[in-house]
């Protein structure tokens, strides 16, 4: 039968039974921590492996997901001991977990078909009976809390007559079975059946008189007294209760996280130990750990009673590496504010000092046994105060055979790491090539990470896009990882997407420099490397582009024609489709569809076609060295073209406005695709964006067209399509808003004079009445 | 990085006029309203399904039509290494108008959408969910009585997005969910989810759930952990902040907002513990005010609701006081450029009762 799902019932019973009522859950935003700190001093190494949950964990009361939390081992040792069988872990799993209840029933029956492992026939009898019993048992739920499993909380009559009933068999096949073991089996039953039938007296009174404690075989006798203490909780015996469950988290490890939940729901920090209950010294030890660890007890405190009591106490080495962690979370952090999310500056300082405090007496204590655990402790406590010095005299003398010898090795080089402040090139390149030279280092994450993001970000703070390759994520957390694996996710910051945030002369110029440099360090080669391609080719990019969205378009097309592989950065070709303009714009359709398709006049200066599907989709890169000279060739037929001059500022002012972040192919030269449009417009930073204009070098280009278009040689739908299109790009508007909350929009400004010039000067174009038809602002406006 | 710099400033003042604009919206509507709120929807926050006369007295003269009734939380739980429900719904007693209609809501921890990731394992999960509220519905209620809508409360992130979205679109598709509805009609419910004010601001980068509509959660927003917050559960000034794309949000919303309070406890400008019950009385003999604010100070060693409290440790006492209440709900609905139906949380409030429920109608 399934055990484990049995004794995870019984504490989560315990746990939601007296815990959910005092559940506060949280409606506001949840971070994630993965990347805020670098836990270079590892608990999980340090500490006792028993006591993993208890460490720090930041956000998380406790820490999941460790071994210490496993209770089928401990049961599985207990059967294998009373069966005295010798089979794989494996097969004594499947004999008392996973074997179904019809085939004890068959083995019962006598069915040979049926397979059982080799149980002598002493025991068999009994332990089949048992196990039926268990199995029949297994998913009772406490009337209370439920129970768990996914019928938690659905309890009917019917269950609970049916738990009566398993009551009274165990109570009748407690007095069959001859076992101490199996009679204790039955009594753990017993115990857990009258505490979840809310029978809290017999309960406990089912402890006292079927459950006792046999040394060779302890398990059962705590699953039944943490259920005891669950009892007289109910019965708001505290001291009782508290009693209990300090002896469970004493003596049974995989218990401990829940009697320390249930622990932290009996209130149990005001009880007086010296007259409400006697506590020996092991359970007094947990008591002054709990204390500070789920009732808001005073840290500092609650560690000089525990060193008071026994130094020795393993409790306070958790204590201990507890707040160490915790420093860490404040210390190892990388520069880059945008990566954190919380400011804990102002840390426990006087449990700190109690620590160092407790570290010096810890080691001037003859006695004590694990000199190297509290140098490590001492050595890190001396971050708080930035005394590097000190911890590092104090790593230095811990031996070369010491398990402690990694871990000040990593906290050493963590030290040193700390200790770089500027863009000391050599000094950065002589920790990276200790780092890379050294597996006790790169092997772990924190580590390895720690020391690339704080390098990144000193780098990034004059080179924006060297700082963001340097970038290394740090959640995966891989055990013993490779070099390849520490430098593996180098180059994938997420900033790095948004290329357009580079197109200025303080991202290139930095890193042209860089590029231009005879005496790369080898950190740095690795670092440019990231970039996969050329960096010159890059920077290239870059450059060009700059060039281009400042109209400088020869410039542009000279430095576009220096890249040397060209495709990695842009297509082949340009789509001349996007020097027609649009009344409307929906960005979840074709532009296409919206098009007024006036360059389609023109398609003779655009022989190059796209076939149909690419033509279309947004994330096309247009070939920026052709599209610079498209541009300059438009200029060109203003002169060569005078009669139609209008069309080619109108097809001018069209590009601009389409490659700017309003127009569909926002693309184009500025890296960005539609749905990223709204980061680019500056919504996320609280900008009124729908009623405010951007003040863009885009915007404003095609205006100084559209504008030309108006003033020179063309036919009148040309300059009525000018005119809207100078309405758009002025714009302003004002929202109302009446007491039926009715919308009303009415342009102001130059909006407005363009509007009135589209109605006045050209009412009788058909671009006008197109206008009219397409543009819900124009007929508000014109309907005034 | 000087253009970094420079946009950084323009939006930093843009912030704050888009504050004033708020600020300025809100005070004219505060002072042209005067209509109260006709209804008022409520959430129930509670294990045990609990209206008693008091309740019974507000939802009546709220013309309450929607009761949202938490009937599980879903928690990953290390020692199974699988997700499972928690303080499911108890209803002993289930009285309660029979014209309020109830709505499911299922809180899902971010973390169960940390641990759950594989598709086969979404499906499972939310079969099971669908089929956990059909058996309590089975259990609860009289036959034939459906669910217009379902209710999922879960503030996702960025990693946890494709994991939560999926277990949405599988929720919608099973049986036991398309038969919590009228199955008479054929018309499953509604489902709906929760938003938060991160969700609205970066609606590209967290998504949008698939789901009919959602509901805005407008409280919790302060940091809880910041010794300097003034209070964490309504805080107008930082909500301002998300809330100037409000209109462009694709989904239908309603809006949820606080009517409740607590204590918050710091040590050393570290946060020790909320303390979700503390009586005037042991405020007054514990803690000296410090003036001019909502905080105290310890003035003894002590021990309250199961917590150390040590001389010189500093307690906030977060209210919502209705004046903040307006003020919030006037700023949203102008964000939103449309009415708004109110949810408030939570039903079984201390700060609610018969004789402040017509001042918050009026404020609302």
């Amino acid at each position: 039968m399934k055990l484990k799902t049995l004794f995870s019932a019984i504490c989560l019973f315990i746990i939601t039974s007296v815990a959910a009522k005092d559940v506060v859950h949280f409606c506001g935003y949840s971070p994630e921590y993965v990347e805020l700190y670098y836990p270079i001093v590892d608990q999980f190494i340090m500490g006792d492996p028993s006591m993993s949950p208890f460490f720090h964990c930041p956000l998380s009361t406790y820490c999941y997901d460790t071994d210490a939390l496993n209770s089928t081992s401990e049961n599985l040792k207990e059967w294998r001991r009373f069966l005295d069988i010798n089979i794989s872990e494996e097969k004594l799993k499947e004999l008392i977990y996973n074997t179904p209840l019809e085939t004890y029933q068959q083995s019962l029956d006598g069915d040979t078909t049926v397979t059982i492992a080799a149980i002598t026939e002493d025991k068999r009898d009994g332990f089949l009976r048992y196990m039926l019993f268990a199995k029949a048992s297994e998913y009772v739920q406490s009337v209370r809390s439920g129970g768990s499993g996914w019928r938690q909380g659905e309890q009917t009559d019917d269950e609970t007559g049916r738990m009566q009933q398993l009551l009274e068999k165990a109570l009748k096949s407690y007095g069959e079975v001859n076992s101490p073991f199996l009679k204790n089996r039955y009594g753990f039953q017993m115990v857990r059946l009258a505490h979840y039938l809310q029978e809290s007296e017999a309960s406990i009174a089912f402890f006292n008189n079927y459950v006792t404690l046999d040394p060779a075989f302890p398990y059962m006798y705590y699953r039944a007294l943490e259920q005891k203490s669950g009892a007289a909780y109910n019965l708001e015996d505290m001291p009782q209760a508290t009693k209990g469950f300090l002896d469970v988290y004493v003596n049974l490890p995989s218990r401990r996280l829940e009697c320390a939940a249930s622990l932290r729901f009996s209130g149990f920090g005001n009880l007086n130990t010296t007259t409400e209950f006697d506590l020996d010294k092991n359970e007094l030890d947990a008591y002054y750990f709990l204390r500070a660890f789920n009732q808001g007890g005073n840290v500092a405190a609650e560690m000089l009673s525990l060193e008071k009591l026994n130094p020795q106490s393993k409790l306070l080495k958790v204590m201990a590496i507890r707040q160490v962690d915790k420093l860490q979370y404040t210390v190892f952090q990388d520069l880059n504010e945008g990566y954190i999310y919380y400011d804990l500056e102002k840390s426990d300082i006087k449990n700190i000092e109690a620590l160092q405090g407790l570290a010096k007496r810890q080691l001037n204590n003859f006695k004590n046994k694990d000199t190297d655990f509290w140098k490590v402790i001492l050595a890190s406590s001396q971050l708080s105060d930035k005394n590097y010095t000190d911890a590092l005299s104090i790593l230095k003398t811990i031996d070369a055979k010491s398990e402690m010898k990694v871990q000040a090795k990593q906290l050493a080089f963590s030290i040193n790491v700390l200790q770089v402040k500027t863009k000391d090139r050599s000094r950065i390149n002589t920790l990276f090539l200790k780092l890379k030279n050294d597996a006790d280092l790169y092997s772990k994450e924190a580590v390895s990470s720690f020391f690339f993001n704080r390098m990144a970000a000193i780098y990034g703070k004059e080179n924006l896009v060297f700082g963001l390759l340097g970038r290394s994520s740090h959640y995966m957390n891989p055990k013993d990882q490779t070099w390849a694996t520490a430098i593996g996710t180098l180059g994938s910051a997420y900033e790095l997407q948004y290329k357009n945030n580079f197109v200025a002369e303080d991202a290139i110029n930095p890193l042209q420099r860089l590029i231009d440099s005879q005496s790369k360090t080898d950190y740095e080669k690795l670092i440019l490397k990231q970039l996969k391609g050329s960096p010159q080719d890059f920077v290239y990019d870059l450059k060009g582009t700059l060039y281009f969205q400042e109209n400088r378009l020869s410039e542009a097309i000279e430095v576009f024609n220096k890249i040397e592989r060209p495709f990695d950065f842009y297509g082949e070709n340009i789509r001349h489709q996007l020097f027609s303009g649009s009344i409307t714009e929906y960005f979840n359709v074709s532009f296409k569809s919206q098009s007024d398709g006036f360059a389609d006049k023109y398609a003779t200066l655009f022989p190059e076609q796209i076939e149909e599907g690419v033509v279309m989709g947004e994330y096309y890169n247009d070939n920026k060295l052709k599209l610079a000279q498209t541009f300059l060739m438009l200029e060109r037929q203003v002169v060569n073209d005078p009669v139609n001059a209008a069309d080619y500022y109108l097809m001018l002012g069209n590009g601009w406005y389409n490659l700017s972040e309003e127009g569909w192919f926002v693309n184009g030269l500025q890296y960005l695709s539609n749905n990223d449009r709204n980061t680019f417009l500056s919504y996320n930073y609280d900008t009124d964006a729908a009623f405010d204009q951007q003040d863009s070098s885009f915007i404003n280009q095609s205006i100084v067209y559209f504008k030309k278009a108006l003033e020179t040689n063309g036919n009148k739908e040309t300059k009525a399509s000018a005119t809207f299109m100078l309405a758009k790009t002025h714009r302003c508007a004002e929202y109302f808003q009446n007491a039926n909350y009715e919308h009303r929009v009415e342009v102001c400004g130059e909006h407005y004079t363009y509007f009135k010039s589209l109605k006045e000067d050209y009412g009788d174009t058909e671009y006008e009445k197109l206008v009219l038809k397409e543009c819900t602002w124009y007929q508000a406006f014109t309907s005034k | 990085m000087g253009t970094l710099l420079f946009m950084f400033l323009k939006n930093m003042l843009k912030n704050y006029l888009l504050l004033v604009f708020c600020l300025t919206s809100f005070l004219w509507c505060s002072c042209t309203k005067n209509v109260p709120r006709e209804k008022i929807d409520f959430y129930h926050w509670k294990t045990d399904f609990k209206i008693g006369e008091n309740e019974k007295d507000i939802l009546k003269s709220s013309h309450t039509e929607k009761l949202y009734v938490r009937f599980f939380d879903l928690v990953y739980n290390a020692t199974k290494k699988e997700v499972l429900p928690v303080a499911t719904l108890q209803m002993k007693d289930p009285s309660w108008d029979s014209s309020i209609k109830i709505i499911p809501v299922v809180y899902i921890t971010n973390n169960v959408f940390k641990q759950t990731t594989d598709s086969i394992a979404i499906v499972e999960l939310a079969k099971n969910v669908a089929w956990k509220i059909a058996r309590l519905k089975n259990t609860h209620f009289q036959e034939g009585y459906s669910f217009d809508e379902v209710q999922i409360d879960c503030d996702w992130t960025l990693s946890t997005k494709a994991g939560y979205f999926e277990f949405l679109e599988k929720l919608k598709e099973q049986q036991y969910f398309k038969d919590l509805g009228d199955v008479t009609k054929n018309t499953p419910p509604k489902l709906s989810a929760t938003l938060r004010l991160h969700q609205v601001k970066f609606m590209e980068r967290t998504g949008i759930p698939p789901v009919d509509s959602v509901t805005l959660m407008a409280y919790n927003v302060g940091n809880l952990g910041d010794s300097n917050e003034t209070n964490s559960i309504i805080n107008n000034k930082a909500t301002a902040q998300y809330i100037n794309r409000l209109s462009e949000y694709p989904l239908s919303y309603n809006l949820a907002l606080p009517i409740y309070s607590w204590a918050v406890l710091y040590r050393d400008d570290e946060i020790v513990r909320i303390l979700g019950s503390l009586s005037e009385e042991q405020l007054t003999t514990n803690f000296d005010p410090v003036a001019n604010s909502n905080k105290y100070v310890a003035r003894v060693d002590t021990y309250i609701d199961k917590t150390f409290i040590y001389k010189g440790d500093m307690l906030r006492v977060e209210k919502v006081t209705i004046e903040e209440l307006s003020a919030l709900f006037e700023m949203i609905e102008t964000a939103a450029k449309k009415e708004l139906d109110i949810i408030l949380y939570h039903i079984n409030s201390s700060d609610l009762n018969t004789d402040n429920i017509d001042e918050i109608k009026n404020a609302l």
